[in-house]
């Protein structure tokens, strides 16, 4: 167990970006979550192309952290299909995988190939920052220490704490730990990153620089799925921006779309936020 | 079991009287050192709070020397070593709770230290801004917050002080275990007699605990929360 | 009765010998005690934190009724009851430890879950979202950290089993108490004898609970969040 379980190969990548621009490479269908009497999601649908920058907005407790926690199954949904790059990973699959090893396996596939961005960050303390990227390359992915090792000087590098490879995250800002979530999350080279409100928790003199590179990030052809609260950033670096409330996904469209948003519960949220 | 024997409880259920009497003279002697554990540990917590450097010190060394002693060397260096030492006509009963109480004293001043230190500062900040004087933001600001604190912690030390009262049995206070050994050397029924006195310890802390659910809840009512922790004592995780 | 009490220190001087062999009796039924402790606790705090139901219920009950009911209540038990019950001949010695290692086993089993759910749950979610398996996950992530908080509150443990073993003169183990017991009755100086023994006792509880508190501040300075 351990070793090379998840396909990351370089050519499949190039391949799926020119053929499939217009395929999805994520289709959420029917997702619903609840916990006990509170209907967390209401059967929501969304799917995102190759490619594509999606920005998720909505207010707190509108679902959209679950929303993106059900893309890895962090959560798991209660119904709902969840089709990536062709293979359901959904709660109507879990019944069909008979052994806990089969769940598990798939699981581990799934998550191989998405990267996420935690709001705390989430680093390992007990760990230096090159050993936080490190870890999943050896441990999820196969590769040799040595090619790990290489792979996170140069992911840090990309994000700016190049130098910080051999410190401990108690010893880094806030920034600088998101960075280096950063580079964990895109060093196996996921086909799909999620930020889940990843500047958040950071000090308002240190969200710039995250963003940076967040928009970087898109810049290179990414595709990502983006809960967050920032809404220039939305408006700037989104390809589609999906509004959420209560569960259910309310209206999305190119940014441009918001200037003239459809549903009153729009026009109330992106008012009260100042926007519109 | 080829050496065994069948069990028999009928002598347990013969003496089940004096069982209970022994009980209740445990939980009496538990509850006398307790106090005297609450009120020593108040005084040598204000001492540690101390501004003098010296009184400070002494409160130190105090609830460190308690929390570092084994009851059984405290109580046998009392009873059998200062007593006579000194000349004192110690009865078994008194050497016993004054040592039980004496290491009581020792966790309680920790407990009511960690509660009163436990208020955040802008808490002080905040009375003494508004006009307070010093001992009235003790009394009526900082004090009321201790609870939380300091009320499921000395649960869980009368828990300890229940169970360590068991060793005083040893230089024959009439309490639950020298109760038992007794009973059980003149029926020969020790298996049956130590499980029934295992049987009411238990009963006895967990009544204890409950107790103290019941006024957590209370004072929850009334407003004041509660750290919710588990009622068995000595967490080797929070002792120091 | 006794106003005219001679004070003599050199029986301490002319007993330092057998004391000691007592302590280190004691010692090594506090280590017997707590390897016992460091495996049967483990095994607890898995059946303790299973997915099974009933598996958890019986180790939380073990745990429980373990931690209410008196050392002492319990090595009687053991080494009076049982034992005759049974009818099999137990050793002091053996009964001290098995004593010790059963209370050390339900303590240990709530240091090492208290260390192991101590750890944040981003961090299981961390783990998991780079696609480590749960194994690997745990192995690497959850166990070292854990292994860092358990350690002071391990310590905790042994000093608690320490003076736990202090009562096991009562059982006829032949340890520092007793040795100050046997000799006092000859040269009538209790007081010496048990304060020599009470102050060794306390000098080793106070130095090893400095160890815990240096190494838990030590080790607890490698966990925070923010610098």
């Amino acid at each position: 167990m351990g070793t090379k379980i998840c396909p990351s190969e370089q050519g499949t990548l190039q391949v799926t970006r020119s053929s499939g621009a217009c395929s999805p490479i994520l289709k959420l269908e029917g997702i619903k979550k609840s916990y006990g009497q509170l209907d967390v999601l209401k059967n929501v649908d969304l799917s995102v192309n190759e490619g594509e920058v999606v920005v998720m907005i909505g207010p707190s407790g509108s679902g959209k952290s679950t929303l993106l926690r059900c893309i890895n199954l962090l959560t798991v949904p209660d119904a709902g299909s969840i089709v990536f790059r062709g293979k359901d990973y959904g709660p109507n699959q879990i019944k069909d995988w008979r052994s806990r090893r089969a769940f598990e396996r798939s699981l581990v596939q799934l998550r191989c190939d998405v990267g996420m961005v935690f709001q705390h960050f989430n680093l390992f303390p007990h760990m230096t920052a090159g050993e936080n990227v490190m870890l999943g390359l050896t441990r999820a992915h196969g590769v040799h220490a040595r090619e790990a090792r290489r792979i996170a000087q140069e992911q840090l590098d990309q994000v700016g704490v190049g130098d910080k490879f051999s410190a401990y995250p108690r010893n880094l800002s806030g920034g600088q730990q998101q960075r280096v979530a950063i580079a964990r999350a895109i060093a196996p080279k996921p086909h799909l990153m999620l930020f889940d409100e990843a500047t958040s928790a950071l000090d308002p003199e240190l969200v710039a620089g995250v963003l940076a590179e967040m928009r970087r990030l898109a810049a290179t052809g990414m595709t990502m799925i983006v809960v967050t609260h920032e809404m220039r950033f939305a408006f700037e670096v989104a390809d589609r921006v999906v509004f959420m409330a209560d569960g259910a996904v309310v209206e999305q469209g190119p940014p441009a779309h918001f200037k003239n948003p459809q549903h009153e519960r729009t026009r109330a949220f992106l008012s009260a936020i100042g926007v519109a | 079991m080829p050496n065994g024997r069948a069990l028999d409880f009928g002598p347990v259920l013969a003496n089940l009287d004096a069982l209970l009497v022994a009980l209740a003279i445990a939980m009496g002697v538990a509850l006398c050192a307790f106090a005297i554990g609450l009120v020593l540990g108040a005084v040598v917590a204000a001492g540690r709070l101390s501004r003098n450097t010296v009184i400070r010190s002494v409160s130190y060394a105090y609830t460190q020397a308690f929390r570092g002693v084994a009851l059984y060397v405290l109580v046998i260096w009392v009873y059998f070593g200062l007593a006579i030492a000194i000349g004192l006509n110690l009865t078994a009963l008194v050497a016993g709770i004054v040592s039980l109480g004496l290491l009581t004293s020792g966790y309680m001043s920790e407990i009511i230290r960690a509660g009163l230190v436990s208020v955040a500062a802008g808490q002080r900040e905040a009375g003494l801004a508004m006009g307070l004087t010093r001992s009235q933001v003790t009394r009526y600001i900082i004090v009321p917050q201790t609870w939380k604190v300091i009320l499921p912690a000395s649960v869980n030390q009368l828990v300890d002080t229940i169970k360590d009262s068991a060793i005083l049995g040893v230089i024959g206070v009439p309490e639950l275990l020298f109760e038992t050994q007794r009973l059980s050397q003149m029926s020969y029924r020790p298996f049956e007699f130590y499980t029934a006195a295992a049987v009411l310890y238990l009963a006895m802390v967990l009544i204890v605990a409950w107790g103290g659910r019941v006024l957590e809840r209370r004072l929850r009512r009334e407003g004041v929360s509660t750290v919710t922790v588990s009622y068995f004592p000595k967490q080797p995780a929070g002792s120091h | 009765m006794n106003a005219t009490y001679q004070f003599n220190w050199s029986v301490i001087d002319a007993h330092m010998w057998p004391m000691l062999v007592g302590l280190v009796l004691m010692i090594r039924l506090t280590i017997v005690g707590m390897v016992i402790s460091l495996a049967f606790g483990l095994i607890l705090a898995l059946m303790r934190m299973s997915a099974a139901r009933p598996v958890r219920v019986l180790a939380s009950g073990v745990i429980d009724v373990v931690r209410s009911v008196p050392l002492i209540i319990l090595l009687f038990w053991l080494y009076y009851g049982l034992a005759a019950q049974l009818g099999i001949a137990m050793q002091a010695f053996t009964a001290g430890a098995i004593a010790l290692g059963i209370t050390g086993s339900a303590y240990m089993a709530e240091v090492y879950r208290g260390g192991l759910e101590a750890v944040e749950s981003g961090q299981r979610e961390a783990a998991a979202a780079m696609g480590l398996t749960r194994a690997v996950a745990f192995q690497t992530v959850v166990l070292p950290q854990a292994a860092r908080l358990v350690v002071a509150p391990t310590i905790n443990v042994f000093v608690m089993l320490l003076k736990g073993a202090t009562i096991m003169s009562t059982i006829g183990v032949a340890d520092m108490i007793f040795v100050a017991r046997q000799v006092s009755l000859r040269t009538f100086t209790p007081f010496e004898l048990y304060t020599f023994a009470g102050l060794v006792l306390i000098v080793i509880t106070l130095i090893l609970a400095a160890i815990g508190g240096v190494i838990e501040r030590r080790l607890s300075k490698g966990a925070g969040r923010h610098a």
